[in-house]
């Protein structure tokens, strides 16, 4: 009996794959032969003469730098800075988002006297309003990360409205009809219903938020990969520009396969949704 | 409290009097109309019952089971169960849904258990609970998996596991499998048919299925098609337990025919066959803004 019952309750399999290793090898060769082509083509142009290789540094340089970069320390030291301000950044918004996007979509009264001012606001660009925050938060830390908060604030914010909307009122409804409590129906029914949605404003926003981290390094700052990439061009460190500018992009991979792992945790009753559904 | 009693001297669980139910919708020219879903609605469920309510689509069943649940709120008349009106959710109530309306993010023993969690049962207790449940309708190993890894029909086991599994004294279903095939559909009949034996609530039943109706019921109701209210009641005097081949018995059938004469003036109408006067369509789910009361879903 016991056996019985232990067959079905196994956890489902993960696909079996059919592939055989030299079938894998030749699959991911093709799924990068594009960004291999694009670094051949980078290193390439530079040093066939195409391009002045003073305005571009070959990948070779490129990571020669990044490797000095840490040798000296300065390369953790940019990191960190970086990575300070667009985390204080995007969990601030985080909560801010999530919690008024619950409460403008619970409340439809509230939605409805805030939305205009707030579709007013997300028009205005994180970077337009850098001087305001400089002005108001002064050249320090302060003001750099509220141009990440506010970069970052609106997707999630509009994710969560949106989530909260879209819950199934058959499941409010099968809720209620068993005698749930309002504060029931709010933490166990909508915010789990939500969830999903919420987790693709908050990747959405840690895209932006290093998009706005630049922005907000490249005035005032003494440290970050903003910083680095737009000091390296004004002191004519070519190959260290392109290694900012690298480092930037893996810091944005980073964050968003961090929050999509953190995604995966969180709704883990998702998976294998997409191939029953 | 005394029970009150009918004619047969059955106590009586609900009594529904002049029911009204109006919704306000829309036509074409943009004008707000009141169309009447529940007209003089009048019905005596009986304690311990099998009681289905019959109808073709649009005849507003569902809007009466939905008002009995607490879930919208009736424009006129009074309910009363066991002998006290009715008002908002009544906690000895289950309910099961065509739609499953289980919680996806929830393994099948932690959607049991939701009605035992509202009820701040403690975690070990309901867990045991949730294990019984799981096993009277027949899906032992089944508790550790999520509703979309099951099919139809087993999704609708764990809804009934779980609408069960708090001891409601009324379990209201609305067309809860009609959305299976017809295998899988008797053989929840079947199952539905065995449990209650064991537990003998009262069971109101929504379908728009005669031999779904004939075969599970003590009493079927007949409704009108809109406004609705009840045309007749039958009793369906069967034996129980009543096996899967009861449905080929000339009893059966003939009590199907009976039904059918009632019925099929009604489906004529809400299918259009017949050239009388129509009410426009109604939304077939109407808004609950009311239950909902401030949540904006």
């Amino acid at each position: 009996m016991s056996q019985l019952a232990a067959s079905p309750s196994r956890r489902p399999a993960k696909p079996v794959s059919l592939l055989s290793s030299r079938q894998l090898g030749l699959q991911w060769l093709e799924r990068s032969a594009c960004v291999l082509l694009f670094f051949a083509i980078w290193e390439l142009l530079p040093r066939a003469g195409l391009v002045n290789s003073a305005f571009l540094s070959p990948p070779s340089a490129v990571l020669a730098a990044i490797v000095q970069l840490a040798q000296t320390g300065q390369l953790g030291k940019h990191m960190a800075a970086s990575l300070q301000r667009s985390l204080a950044g995007l969990i601030l918004a985080v909560v801010a988002g999530v919690a008024l996007g619950l409460l403008m979509g619970v409340v439809r009264r509230f939605e409805a006297f805030v939305d205009p001012l707030l579709q007013l606001f997300r028009q205005v660009s994180a970077l337009a309003l850098f001087p305001v925050f400089l002005l108001f938060f002064g050249i320090g830390e302060a003001s750099k990360i509220a141009i990440i908060f506010w970069a970052a604030f609106w997707p999630v914010l509009l994710n969560t409205i949106s989530g909260v909307k879209q819950v199934e009122k058959l499941l409010i409804h099968s809720a209620l009809s068993m005698g749930a409590s309002r504060g029931f129906i709010f933490f166990k029914v909508i915010l789990p219903a939500a969830a999903p949605s919420i987790f693709t404003g908050i990747r959405l926003a840690g895209a932006y938020s290093i998009t706005a981290l630049v922005a907000a390094e490249m005035i005032g700052s003494h440290a970050g990969l903003g910083f680095l990439t737009l000091n390296s061009q004004e002191i004519f460190q070519i190959p260290s520009m392109y290694a900012g500018i690298v480092l930037l992009a893996v810091l944005g991979l980073a964050l968003n396969y961090g929050l999509a792992l953190l995604e995966k945790r969180l709704t883990r009753w998702r998976s294998g949704l997409e191939f029953h559904e | 409290m005394s029970t009150a009693l009918d004619d047969s001297g059955s106590a009586i669980k609900i009594r529904a009097r002049d029911v009204r139910m109006d919704f306000a919708i829309a036509d074409e020219r943009g004008r707000k109309q009141q169309i009447a879903a529940l007209h003089d609605f009048n019905l005596d469920i009986r304690e311990g019952e099998f009681f289905t309510l019959l109808g073709p689509s649009g005849c507003g069943k569902s809007t009466f089971l939905n008002v009995l649940a607490g879930l919208a709120r009736k424009t006129g008349g009074s309910i009363s169960i066991d002998g006290q009106p009715a008002s908002g959710i009544n906690r000895e109530q289950g309910v099961v849904f065509q739609g499953y309306a289980l919680f996806p993010w929830r393994t099948v023993l932690e959607n049991i258990e939701v009605g035992l969690e509202i009820r701040k049962i403690p975690k070990r207790e309901r867990r045991e609970t949730a294990e019984q449940f799981l096993h009277l309708v027949g899906l032992a190993g089944f508790g550790q998996r999520y509703p979309h890894e099951l099919s139809g029909g087993m999704r609708q086991r764990v809804a009934i596991a779980r609408s069960l599994a708090y001891s409601p004294s009324l379990l209201l279903m609305d067309e809860p499998f009609a959305a299976l095939d017809a295998q899988t559909r008797e053989i929840l009949q079947s199952e539905l048919l065995r449990i209650w034996e064991q537990h003998k609530t009262t069971i109101v039943f929504i379908t728009h299925s005669l031999d779904e109706a004939i075969y599970l019921s003590d009493r079927i109701a007949v409704m009108t098609h809109r406004p609705g209210r009840i045309k007749s009641v039958l009793d369906i005097a069967l034996p129980r337990p009543r096996p899967a081949g009861i449905r080929h018995a000339p009893a059966f059938v003939q009590l199907r025919e009976q039904a059918w004469d009632v019925l099929r003036d009604e489906v004529a109408f809400a299918s259009g066959h017949r050239q009388q006067p129509l009410a426009p369509l109604l939304p077939t789910a109407p808004d609950f803004s009311l239950a909902l009361r401030g949540f904006a879903i």
